[in-house]
């Protein structure tokens, strides 16, 4: 009996943490967030993506597939100038960041500005490391014949788009989940329940009121681009 | 109840012998070896500064440890340790995943301090082992960067899989810095990176 209870202790204790979901405090303000997806072509990749750009395009779709108040925008094979706190989110490759080598160990990054006294953002650039071998792939996890990790930028693009809605990674709080928004990359492919609720619980579900997919009203005074953008883009 | 059960057991088993997504582990080898410098540190101040550059001005933390030990490599009795990310005024920076320090904070360092990188611990946030007193025997015991007691040195590498160790004793920090040095000489024996 005793065994039982301590079982079932347990099991009521991670079962509380699937809704484990844990926000950064400084979501984006409603309306377009306008990716620049600057990763080039890559070719055809594993999962029949015709470029980096596609395979990374398909992951913000995924997400606007299940929030209402923003709305992940793509510009494809973009121009903007890559920097930092120039009010263009870059989606880029590189081995650093502003200088700073992101080493051996980094798949990915994603940086934030964001003012403190209105605890909003404005800006997240994600930075995917050259150094790795990526392509772009579901299910389980592979490796090079050399058994060097193949990174799936798919994926791994899925966490980091995760992280410029404002999701952080819940198993850092002593938590159990699944989740794509985990730190640890897994077999998991795909966008599961504790990340919808945490960014439905930002932005709202797709019953609210959707921006106009070309609607960069929020971010009109701030994103050159998107005062340049026009619907046909 | 039995979704949620399956559901937990489901999460546990995937995590198992996972990766980083923006960071691959490393092993506790790893750890000792990719390390120039490993302290036991206290953080004394921080102080954060836009650093104007050609593409940009970001803001960086500059990070002062005083040292109490040293268990690999020469530091200074105060190491400074540059990370990406910080608030200066009313501007906030922040580099998912690059950790964040507080004055009083106390760890055991695996840093890396020949090269600028967005992180100067190995492998991100992984090379931070806090330091914390056990209520019950006020030892000092260690635990890895999210919190999550430290009892065998050989978990480090699968980030998610630290429950299954859990019959184990907390690690103190004299056997996790004993286990250090004896690692540090084992690789200078095999002529690894010094």
């Amino acid at each position: 009996m005793k065994r039982a209870i301590v079982a079932a202790v347990f099991f009521l204790s991670v079962c509380a943490a699937l809704d484990a979901y844990v926000l950064f405090d400084d979501p984006w303000p409603d309306g377009a967030i306008v990716m620049q997806l600057q990763l080039g072509s890559g070719g055809t990749l594993i999962d029949g993506s015709d470029s980096w750009n596609a395979a990374a395009e398909d992951a913000l779709a995924t997400w606007n597939s299940h929030i209402g108040r923003v709305r992940l925008l793509a510009v494809r094979d973009s121009t903007a100038p890559i920097g930092d706190n120039n009010h263009y989110n870059n989606v880029f490759f590189s081995g650093s960041l502003y200088g700073h080598s992101l080493g051996s160990s980094t798949l990915a990054l994603t940086t934030n500005w964001y003012r403190v006294s209105t605890r909003r953002r404005n800006e997240a650039d994600v930075i995917f490391n050259n150094a790795f071998s990526w392509n772009s792939y579901r299910g389980t996890l592979r490796q090079r014949p050399d058994g060097a990790t193949l990174a799936d930028l798919h994926r791994v693009a899925l966490h980091e788009f995760g992280h410029v809605l404002g999701l952080n990674h819940p198993n850092e709080y002593g938590q159990s989940v699944a989740a794509i928004m985990n730190s640890s990359v897994s077999n998991l492919d795909t966008l599961q329940s504790d990340d919808v609720t945490g960014a439905t619980a930002l932005y709202g579900t797709t019953d609210e009121v959707l921006p106009a997919p070309d609607d960069c009203s929020s971010q009109r005074e701030r994103d050159p681009s998107c005062r340049q953008r026009r619907p046909s883009e | 109840m039995r979704r949620c059960i399956f559901a937990a057991l489901a999460a546990l088993s995937l995590s198992s012998g996972a990766r980083a997504t923006t960071v691959v582990a490393p092993t506790f080898e790893t750890l000792v070896a990719q390390a120039d410098a490993i302290v036991q540190s206290e953080v004394v101040d921080t102080k954060a500064r836009i650093v104007p550059q050609r593409d940009g001005a970001p803001i960086v933390t500059d990070v002062y440890f005083r040292i109490e030990k040293v268990l690999k490599g020469a530091p200074a009795s105060t190491l400074i340790l540059q990370f990406l990310g910080g608030q200066v005024g009313d501007l906030g920076f922040r580099v998912d995943g690059v950790p964040s320090f507080s004055r009083g904070d106390r760890d055991v360092l695996f840093a890396i301090t020949a090269a600028p990188l967005v992180s100067p611990i190995v492998g991100m946030m992984h090379g931070r082992v806090r330091i914390t007193a056990d209520a019950a025997t006020r030892q000092d015991i260690v635990r890895v960067f999210d919190g999550t007691l430290l009892r065998d040195v050989r978990v480090l590498g699968s980030t998610a899989n630290h429950r299954p160790q859990s019959e184990r004793p907390a690690m103190t920090l004299s056997a996790f810095e004993s286990a250090v040095t004896s690692e540090v000489a084992r690789q200078a024996a095999k002529g690894q990176r010094p």
